[in-house]
């Protein structure tokens, strides 16, 4: 389980990430918000990339930036950014270790993972040969690489074509069926109906609404239901 | 070792420790530390004193060498910018002995006409080579050459070759010929004399030794001619070798010669020698060039 | 502490493949070599052939300092690569102490093949082993792991650019700061100026006890407490500036 209890964030005394607490316990959850609302923050914040001003993130009871819990889980961020001169395959090997990997030949591991996602033929190239999609491939195949418990992924489907957004939604169906938990960031509502369990709304650094997609929507389309509930907000 | 696990920033109180320690170190360092040593004479600005501090002022003074060498031709058709650049270069670095001792030798090649006072320079550039440079055995050898070839100074010569001899690194070759220096008939008592004043007017043991080692040397000459002689005047002939003197029992024995070299006699005149085909251990062992 | 390896590793394999660094690599060969046509032209005496050589190797390796300290580090951070690093359990601190030591391992590399190059040069000019010119090699080494020690730590508060400006500085102040202190002695400077003056001794790097150039070129000993303070100074120091460069990065939002 993920708990955020009163998570906030400060820059140049404005909040951010606004007294942020939600306990999520669902195989796929889906953070929705606008561009700036602030998603990224939190998830920066969960990995320990940024530091909350106040509050804080506990996985399973654990603070979720300590190694125990860092090691349970893989990150995908916003618009990856890699060692342009390295292969796929050796960008993973030294995620892997970077995990904790120990000896051992893991290459059929990684070289599994890459089959999942979709770039296994170009395992031996190196990343600044790489578009747009097969970086966010990478990004994703590496989060698994250190056989996470739980996956916390930034706009995955970013850059992706039609296929390639359907390809990914089965791995992370697949990675539901396997017992792993998801969160992960988007502003594609289309998305958050499709594969999430549940779904918070984030807006201006606040949580609107956390819990159920059906829920959320009753009976109308998400997206008229998010444009209401993010105008109801801007009038308080 | 789980400090560097955890993402825990380090005190600002280590990072004051860290610093005092490299102040401590910095402080003991300088106190066992010699004084700096006083600016070089001779360079110009502050920026050679501060291209010294740094360290690459032989690196400078190689360049400027190679740069100053090739205008020693320049004399040969009138004015050369020679001297001042070499008196730059040297101030530079002045522990770089090859333009001292290259001076040294080649300055005197230069005609009479075109530098007259060639010679002089050489060996007035070769004294401050040996006082400041790097021990270098050329710069005296080559000075000693020009004593004896140019100036007709045989005094000055003998003693720069016996500086040449001493000086660390000399091939056997220069050795050999500086050490056996002035033992000829016709030099032999002027250096003999030489000697005898450096003995007599130095204070230093090791010169002392050195001056009557030579002294030794050349009555031995004398002493194994008038043996020669007398040898003539009994068997009619000269003897071959220093062997015979004493076999015929006109020596008791033969001399040890104070630098280790065998004595000769030749047969025809009589003149007592050193045989340079047999060297002695220590010579031999020298590195040569 | 196996991250801190497995950073290093990476850091090195990756930098050389960097095609700005094998320019500098050939040339610093290439003038290697052309010092022995330098060496049999005009200069064959040994103490020139060794100044040079050492004072070539010293410019390259400090280029090469130079060019990794400032731009490796920044880079990562500025490109957001790190932000797959350091989501994993990997800390602040072992990120920076790997990439340090990564670069410093290149810095080997490249004084390994210029300084056998350089005793080969001087064996081939019948210098034999020249012993005082390899301790003058490894203690400009000490100064080099320094030297990217500071650039690393400029670089986790400042811009490429600015990074370079001020290791530069530091390479060239380095040296002259005791002449600078004894300056000021001599202009006349007292009270409180020239205890700024010290103050700015004491903590400004001084690189001047880790050159033994002018002692290796001219065949002078260089006694063990020269090299002991070197290397005890440079630990020292190298161990402030990554503390210091930690204690930056651990604050910084990225």
């Amino acid at each position: 389980m993920v708990e955020f209890s009163h998570l906030t964030k400060t820059y140049k005394k404005r909040n951010v990430v606004d007294d942020f607490s939600l306990a999520v316990d669902v195989p796929i959850f889906g953070f929705l918000g606008q561009n700036g609302a602030g998603k990224t923050t939190v998830m920066k914040m969960i990995v320990g990339l940024l530091q909350p001003t106040a509050g804080a993130i506990m996985l399973d009871g654990k603070a979720s930036c300590d190694v125990a819990s860092k090691r349970r889980m893989g990150y995908m961020p916003e618009t990856p950014y890699f060692y342009e001169r390295m292969t796929g395959l050796a960008f993973m090997r030294f995620c892997d270790e970077l995990v904790g990997a120990r000896g051992g030949n893991r290459t059929a591991h990684y070289e599994a993972l890459l089959k999942r996602t979709g770039i296994y033929e170009a395992r031996n190239a190196e990343v600044r040969t790489y578009s747009k999609g097969m970086r966010q491939r990478l990004g994703f195949a590496q989060a698994l690489v250190g056989d996470p418990e739980y996956l916390f992924l930034d706009e995955p489907l970013d850059g992706l074509d039609p296929l390639g957004r359907r390809e990914m939604k089965e791995v992370m169906l697949t990675l539901k069926k396997e017992g792993r938990k998801i969160f992960l960031n988007t502003h594609i509502l289309y998305d958050v109906e499709e594969v999430c369990d549940e779904m918070g709304v984030i807006h201006e650094g606040r949580l609107l609404y956390a819990g159920s997609v059906k829920k959320f929507c009753a009976g109308k389309p998400l997206e008229e239901q998010f444009v209401a509930t993010v105008i109801a907000q801007g009038k308080t | 070792m789980r400090l560097l696990r955890s993402g825990a920033t380090p005190k600002i109180s280590f990072l004051l420790v860290m610093l005092g320690l490299v102040i401590v170190a910095q402080y003991a360092y300088d106190a066992t530390r010699v004084a700096p040593s006083a600016a070089i004479p001779g360079t110009s600005s502050p920026e050679m004193v501060r291209m010294v501090d740094m360290g690459f002022h032989a690196a400078v003074g190689s360049f400027l060498w190679a740069g100053t060498m090739p205008e020693i031709l320049d004399f040969f058709h009138g004015r050369s910018e020679y001297f001042p650049d070499l008196a730059f270069l040297n101030g530079v670095d002045p522990k770089l002995s090859y333009p001292y001792a290259f001076s040294v030798l080649t300055l005197p090649a230069i005609p009479r006409q075109l530098l007259p006072d060639a010679v002089a320079q050489a060996q007035a550039i070769g004294q401050e080579g040996i006082a400041n440079a790097d021990p270098d055995w050329r710069i005296p050898y080559y000075m000693a050459l020009n004593y004896y070839l140019e100036l007709k100074d045989l005094k000055d010569a003998t003693w720069y070759f016996n500086v040449a001899a001493n000086t660390p690194g000399v091939p056997s070759y220069a050795e050999r010929f500086a050490l056996n220096f002035g033992i000829d008939q016709k030099e032999r008592d002027r250096v003999r004399n030489l000697w005898a004043t450096v003995y007599e007017s130095s204070n230093d043991p090791d010169t002392k030794a050195r001056a009557a080692a030579y002294v030794t040397r050349l009555n031995d000459f004398d002493y194994l001619e008038a043996a020669a002689a007398a040898y003539k005047q009994k068997y009619g002939a000269y003897p071959t070798s220093t062997d015979e003197l004493v076999a015929k029992g006109i020596i008791p024995a033969v001399p040890q010669d104070p630098f280790g070299f065998t004595f000769t006699i030749d047969g025809r005149t009589g003149v007592a020698g050193i045989d340079l085909t047999k060297l002695p251990a220590y010579v031999t062992a020298l590195p040569s060039q | 502490m196996r991250n801190i390896f497995i950073v290093a590793k990476n850091t090195f394999k990756l930098e050389l493949r960097d095609k700005i660094l094998y320019g500098i690599i050939v040339f610093a060969l290439l003038y290697i070599f052309f010092e022995l046509f330098l060496a049999d032209l005009v200069l064959k005496e040994l103490p020139m052939v060794k100044s040079f050589g050492l004072t070539g190797i010293y410019f390259f390796n400090a280029i090469i300092a130079l060019f990794l300290g400032t731009t490796s580090f920044f880079k990562d951070v500025d490109r957001k690569v790190v932000y797959f690093i350091l989501s994993k359990p990997v800390s602040r601190a072992q990120f920076l102490l790997g990439k340090f030591v990564g670069l410093c391992a290149v810095l080997l590399l490249t004084t390994a093949i210029l300084g056998v190059a350089y005793l080969g040069l001087i064996a081939y000019n019948h210098g034999g082993f020249d012993a005082l010119g390899l301790l003058a090699i490894v203690m400009q080494y000490l100064e080099m792991a320094l030297f990217i020690a500071f650039a690393l730590f400029v670089s986790t508060f400042s811009s490429s650019l600015l990074s370079i400006v001020y290791t530069s500085a530091v390479f060239f102040l380095g040296h002259i700061v005791s002449s600078l202190v004894a300056d000021a002695q001599v202009i006349g400077i007292t009270g409180i100026q020239y205890r700024f003056v010290q103050v700015f001794y004491y903590i400004f790097p001084n690189l001047e006890k880790f050159d033994v150039r002018a002692l290796a070129i001219h065949n002078v000993a260089v006694p063990l407490t020269s090299f002991a303070f070197a290397l005890t100074y440079a630990v020292v120091y190298v161990a402030f500036l990554l503390a210091a460069s930690v204690w930056i990065f651990t604050k910084k939002e990225i």
